[in-house]
């Protein structure tokens, strides 16, 4: 059957409508009051790319902000997923008792992330937190490290809120793993195929494209995180755990600078963008093998 | 049938009809309020809406937004200036927006007569207004001093609370060789309780109480806010929980309602709390005195009232009565009485914790009155304390560069 298109056009036109109203107008708006000095108070003056030049060289807080957040999607992108697609690989094989470990696997991933700080705040707190209670148990002598907040410790211990929660990553890679045909893991095991060889050159290279869409989750889950960090230590101490989204979040509703906060904006959507084609061009995403 | 039909249908549509003429009568205001659950001026709030509602209810319908958090109101009353479509009206609880507002915010000025004027103190109204113009009607005053567990001060050998910082400094060395913690600390949520200690140490002199006056301060690099500085990096290191580097005041208040510490600063709204028996022991309010700040510093100023959004004349005038109301005098002794906030009137309740008094009664004896940090300083300064204080804490900045971070944020406004 033919559809005309005037009837494709009719169909999709809302949907345009909508996605413009909602998305591209917006953006729009974003992309052109970056070139602004946009604050509280009336104060809106074209400034070319002077927004975009102090941010690069002038803004340490900005420094900071990108390279945490770097650093996170970097970590997120590597660690995470192969975390995730092991133990996806293990419950693939069906060990017993592995539907209920998926199960549990995956709370962390569905209760909200407020609900989540509040647990590692409390996992964590100095005085009556539970790693601290355990560590003081061992050894005997009362120990107040303040996780969240000492210097030497406060990145790794944000890093730590969503590093090992891999629940989305194991369900994605399990249900690729599931969905490699057994003809071909029969053929490999005929051809004396060991569990390691059938890993590698058989399971990983044919779920390829399954692991892009979850590095592509996890890379850019780490480029809006915002929550966990403004409910843990805001960014602190000083600036050691700050990202693009909490500073741009001060920037709009603390310094009312909206024009800089715009600028932020575009250089996250950038990021975001960047990170997609890369890791499209990495796992070869537009060719299918299965 | 037909005509039973009709009939009922001509009577309902009359009945929507004078329902909607009814309606047009009833003007229509905003209020956002964070005023609500935990807020310990939550039931002072639902008690005066529900006697507004008696009152003016046939010609006023009060929408009331409810706003969990107080930081969560000031960022949504920013973000609808942004979009100049601020609330008919709204109270921040003293936190300052009328500088960056001040351009939106209706000119009350009209609307206060000498009965309304006398319902606050002139350093109130001084503090609502700009340019001349009276921005924010008043209600409560601001008083702070500092809460001390005399059982704990007996035990250290400590007679009186310290009259100088000297002797403060003194005194927690005792209360630390009697084995309590000497002070709750904070750093989130701006370090209220720390940073209320940072102003009074500040205010101690009369060029430093000038300071403590001055709105929105750009230079922090001064010798008096620097030693303050010096002093809470010492506290933090010597004095306080190990939980006060990243707490916030509800932590610096449960370890004074368990005694584990035996100072906290604060204002007189936090006594009901010594006599509510879910939070501490029964007969804890009786072991909790107050003083001023060493140097006879009392925190004793006018605070930002109720604020008026409204563009529309009719809604103007609702957000007016509505405003009075909320910031009469009768209002003001029931918050006295209900929370133990300050009236910004010159009025007094016998219906009241005794602390509460006895916190006001301070102020008469005050060498130093200064205003509190959140009122007069810039909103990003007050969120950059919170970033900065871990690090002073911690020693990983000095109490130089912890002025110079203020200042540089303060400079970008």
């Amino acid at each position: 059957m033919k559809i005309s298109k005037w009837k494709i056009a009719a169909f999709l036109t809302p949907c345009i409508l909508l996605f413009s109203l909602v998305f591209v107008i917006p953006m729009l708006i974003i992309i052109v009051t970056s070139f602004f000095d946009w604050k509280a108070g009336g104060i809106f003056n074209f400034v070319g790319l002077n927004n975009y030049i102090n941010a690069f060289t002038a803004d340490k807080r900005m420094h900071q902000a990108i390279i945490n957040t770097l650093i996170w999607v970097a970590l997120q992108a590597t660690i995470h997923v192969s975390l995730g697609t092991l133990i996806a690989y293990l419950l693939s094989m069906k060990v017993k008792g592995w539907k209920v470990f998926r199960t549990i696997y995956m709370i962390p991933n569905v209760i909200s992330s407020s609900v989540l700080a509040v647990i590692l705040v409390n996992v964590f707190r100095a005085k009556g937190g539970l790693v601290n209670g355990i560590i003081t148990k061992i050894t005997g002598t009362t120990f107040t490290k303040n996780w969240f907040f000492d210097s030497d410790s406060a990145f790794i211990t944000v890093t730590l809120t969503w590093l090992i929660y891999t629940g989305l990553i194991v369900i994605i890679a399990l249900a690729g793993f599931m969905s490699v045909p057994e003809e071909i893991i029969d053929a490999a095991r005929i051809d004396g195929a060991s569990d390691a060889k059938l890993l590698f050159r058989i399971k990983l290279p044919l779920i390829r494209t399954v692991l892009g869409t979850c590095v592509i989750l996890a890379a850019t889950s780490k480029l809006t995180e915002f929550e966990l960090i403004y409910l843990t230590t805001g960014g602190g101490p000083g600036d050691m755990t700050i990202n693009l989204p909490l500073y741009l979040y001060k920037t709009s509703m603390i310094d009312n600078n909206y024009g800089y906060a715009s600028m932020m904006s575009v250089v996250l959507v950038l990021f975001g963008v960047i990170c997609v084609f890369l890791i499209h061009r990495i796992f070869r995403m537009n060719e299918a093998d299965i | 049938m037909k005509k039973a039909l009709l009939f009922v249908l001509c009577f309902v549509m009359a009945l929507g009809a004078f329902a909607a003429v009814q309606a047009q009568d009833v003007v229509e205001i905003n209020v956002p309020t964070m005023r609500i659950g935990i807020n310990s001026s939550a039931e002072w709030f639902a008690e005066r809406s529900a006697a507004f509602n008696a009152e003016y209810g046939d010609r006023i319908k009060v929408n009331i937004e409810e706003i969990a958090g107080d930081q969560n109101l000031v960022d949504k009353i920013k973000v609808l200036y942004s979009a100049n479509s601020l609330p008919s009206a709204f109270d921040l609880g003293g936190y300052n927006v009328i500088d960056m507002m001040k351009d939106q915010l209706v000119d009350l000025t009209p609307y206060i007569d000498e009965e309304t004027r006398a319902n606050a103190s002139d350093i109130c109204w001084e503090v609502n207004t700009r340019d001349g113009k009276i921005l924010g009607m008043p209600f409560t005053r601001q008083v702070i001093g500092y809460f001390y567990n005399k059982e704990h001060f007996a035990a250290a050998g400590i007679e009186k609370p310290a009259e100088t910082w000297e002797e403060f400094f003194e005194d927690c060395e005792k209360l630390k060789a009697a084995g309590f913690t000497p002070l709750s600390m904070d750093t989130a949520d701006s370090g209220w309780v720390t940073s209320l200690m940072l102003g009074a140490m500040i205010g101690g002199t009369d060029e430093g109480e000038v300071w403590m006056n001055t709105a929105l301060p750009t230079d922090y690099n001064t010798e008096a806010f620097i030693d303050a500085a010096t002093k809470i990096q010492y506290m933090f290191q010597n004095y306080t929980t190990p939980d006060a580097i990243g707490g916030a005041y509800e932590h610096a208040a449960a370890n004074f309602f368990i005694e584990e510490t035996s100072m906290i600063a604060n204002g007189p709204w936090m006594v009901s709390d010594f006599y509510d028996t879910t939070m501490v022991d029964e007969d804890f309010a009786d072991k909790i005195g107050v003083a001023m700040y060493p140097g006879a510093v009392m925190y004793n100023s006018g605070k930002i009232g109720w604020q008026v959004g409204a563009k529309d004349p009719k809604e103007l005038e609702a957000a007016i009565t509505y405003v009075k109301f909320m910031t009469s005098v009768e209002s003001q002794l029931k918050m006295l009485e209900m929370t133990g906030d300050t009236p910004a009137a010159d009025v007094a309740s016998d219906n009241v914790y005794p602390l509460v008094n006895e916190t006001t009664a301070l102020t008469e004896n005050a060498k130093h009155s200064i205003n509190d940090f959140q009122s007069l300083w810039y909103a990003n300064v007050v969120d950059e304390i919170s970033v900065q204080y871990p690090l002073l804490a911690q020693g990983t900045i000095t109490p130089e560069e912890f002025a110079q971070a203020l200042t540089d944020t303060a400079q970008k406004n």
